[in-house]
């Protein structure tokens, strides 16, 4: 559809149009460059021959971090106690070692249910590796069909 | 005299290397094309100032795969392009902020008459420019401002030299009618004044 529109115009016509809208443009004293701020270049140098910051703080890796705290905070909850990590942080009734607690406190249902599932995974995953290797066997030991 | 493609050649060979001054000759030189390309587009001088680092800083990671058989101009106009198209697609999405606002008001200022009637005649190009699909503001951008052929503005945007006419076609039609709506719009104003 573009494409036979655009060569509609012959050659005459477009360097035509071409003018006019060129005669159009120079009527509000365009296309004219536009100066960029002087320090512009100088700006950019700068940026460049800064090194680049290795790591910056993306709020994707809260994603990541906020699991990973709670998993951890959990296990420490389940193995030790639950009021120890959140000593660490101050008195636990009371200012960040009670959110330390909240949040141990909330990490160990989590937990209490992937260990509750793990042994259904574990079985699940002990009968497909079987049901895959006695598959393996039948294939490899049945006899090759003869072609032709 | 040395050849101005083996001299862009000679440049790049260096900043690849690491040579901190060829890094600087190159945005030195093409700062001010970059700049306008990213102003037209975007419409906005702080955007345009943004879009200058951010293609500068994307242009010299990606520095040795430029291909030596182009013009640097040429290959930078394309990043330039590419930079611009993606932010005018993200504008759409942006949430309006205060400070937005702040730089849309106008300057307590006065400025001289002469620079203030220049300003407003660049400012009607500029809104009729805006008013473009973004598709047809880039080709108008590169064929008015920047004085390339159709067959560099079709490199640029990855396009036919057959589309580009298209597109160029179509543009001319919709800036001239925007530009004389504009234009009516001026002698009114400048009847009452």
């Amino acid at each position: 559809m573009e494409h036979r529109r655009g060569s509609e115009l012959t050659d005459e016509e477009l360097a035509m149009a071409e003018a006019e809208t060129r005669a159009l443009l120079a009527r509000w004293g365009e296309p004219s460059l536009v100066p960029p701020p002087a320090d512009l270049s100088a700006r950019v140098v700068r940026q460049l021959s800064s090194p680049p910051a290795r790591w910056h703080w993306s709020w994707h890796l809260t994603w990541w971090l906020v699991p990973l705290v709670l998993l951890a905070f959990g296990v420490w909850g389940l193995g030790f106690d639950s009021s120890g990590p959140a000593a660490l942080f101050g008195d636990p009734a009371t200012g960040l070692g009670r959110y330390v607690l909240m949040l141990i406190l909330m990490a160990k249902p989590l937990w209490h249910l992937w260990l509750a599932g793990v042994w259904w995974w574990g079985v699940d995953l002990a009968v497909l590796i079987i049901i895959g290797w006695i598959w393996w066997r039948c294939i490899n030991d049945a006899p090759l069909a003869k072609v032709g | 005299m040395s050849d101005p493609q083996s001299d862009e050649i000679e440049l790049v060979a260096r900043a690849c290397a690491g040579d901190q001054s060829a890094c600087a000759t190159i945005v030195q030189r093409y700062t001010g094309v970059l700049y306008n390309q990213a102003y037209r587009m975007l419409g906005d001088s702080f955007e345009a100032e943004d879009a200058v680092q951010e293609v500068f800083l994307r242009a010299f990671r990606k520095l040795s795969s430029y291909d030596p058989s182009r013009r640097l101009v040429t290959w930078l106009l394309t990043i330039g392009s590419n930079y611009c198209i993606d932010r005018l697609r993200r504008r759409r999405f942006n949430w309006l902020t205060l400070e937005d606002v702040a730089f849309w008001l106008p300057s307590t200022q006065p400025g001289p008459e002469r620079s203030a009637i220049q300003r407003a005649s660049r400012e009607v190009v500029q809104r009729a420019l805006q008013r473009l699909p973004e598709s047809y503001r880039s080709v108008t951008v590169l064929r008015y401002w920047h004085d390339l052929s159709y067959d560099e503005i079709g490199t640029i945007l990855g396009l036919t030299e057959a589309t580009v006419k298209t597109r160029l076609h179509r543009a001319r039609k919709m800036l001239q009618e925007a530009l004389t709506a504009e234009e009516a719009l001026w002698s009114i104003e400048e009847a009452a004044s």
